[in-house]
């Protein structure tokens, strides 16, 4: 009887844990370069985790200048972390090279991703504006490691 | 009392986290509009599950729920005509279907808005894959 007490609590235990985790966030590691110097500013120390916030994702208060997680819209197994640059409506510039520049509309339920390390990144200027529902979570805060503790900026640059 | 009351609230709590874990994997869903007549009609229910996105098991002619890309707060019942890397063709329209995505058509073309309005849909938008009709009961299948 103890023992199938103690079953119960822990099968209630996970199942509490799974949601509380699913609602408001959970913390995940990042690989790669893409997002230079804001996350991984060198390669050879340990990669960060960052903490990911399901909540702003759900009441759809993202703004421009977030970092968000979004399901990679060319491979549904990977999950990238990139930069909203333009939300709806807003006009995106472009640029292919020195003087050739294009404009964009970003359409209606819509966003518009960069990676911070232009030309090593994968996003919005190779498969365009991505459709909201691929987003998944904002990254608010670096947690590890302790050195590098801090909250991430919203910051829009050109 | 307030331990009844205590005991109470983490009572439900916990069962309200069991719904959450079942919810996350089937569930059920109320459709309308008739872009999938004659196969589904408007008002039926139908039920869910997410096993196949979760093991990547969609394949041609299953019927999906998505997330629409224009909107993502709603839900749209399709089916999937083709899958990355094949083509779909209407008339003279000719489309080749990107890595990574599906193009999903409603059965009645005439007033469905599908891939034809928005384009091929990343995988990442499916959301479950329909595996029957509950409601109405008489209508009860299995194939669609």
């Amino acid at each position: 009887m103890a023992l199938w007490r103690r079953v119960k609590n822990i099968f209630f235990g996970i199942a509490i844990g799974h949601t509380v985790t699913n609602t408001f966030g959970t913390v995940a590691r990042v690989d790669g370069i893409s997002m230079q110097p804001t996350l991984n500013p060198t390669l050879s120390t340990s990669s960060d985790m960052v903490f990911l916030s399901y909540l702003p994702v759900r009441f759809d208060s993202i703004k421009r200048g977030d970092l968000i997680v979004a399901i990679s819209p060319r491979n549904p197994n990977e999950i990238i972390v990139k930069r909203v640059i333009g939300l709806e409506g807003d006009v995106v510039k472009l640029k292919r090279k020195q003087d050739d520049s294009m404009r964009k509309v970003v359409p209606k339920g819509y966003y518009w991703i960069e990676g911070d390390h232009k030309g090593h990144s994968y996003d919005s200027t190779s498969f365009g504006p991505i459709s909201k529902g691929l987003v998944i979570a904002k990254v608010p805060a670096i947690v590890w490691p302790p050195s590098r503790w801090q909250l991430i900026q919203s910051e829009v640059h050109k | 009392m307030f331990k009844r009351v205590g005991n109470f609230v983490f009572t439900s709590f916990k069962y309200f986290c069991v719904f959450h874990c079942i919810t996350e994997h089937v569930g059920v869903f109320q459709c309308l509009g008739d872009s999938m007549e004659p196969s589904i009609q408007s008002g039926d229910l139908v039920f869910i599950q997410r096993f196949s996105k979760l093991f990547n098991s969609i394949n041609n002619g299953d019927l999906v729920i998505a997330k629409s890309p224009l909107d993502d707060k709603l839900f749209i019942l399709k089916r999937v005509k083709a899958l990355d890397g094949q083509s779909v063709r209407r008339g003279i329209n000719y489309q080749r279907v990107p890595r990574g995505s599906v193009w999903l058509e409603g059965d009645n073309f005439k007033v469905s808005e599908d891939s034809w309005t928005f384009g091929p849909v990343p995988k990442g938008l499916i959301y479950g894959r329909v595996v029957c009709r509950i409601w109405p009961l008489s209508n009860f299948s299995l194939k669609f």
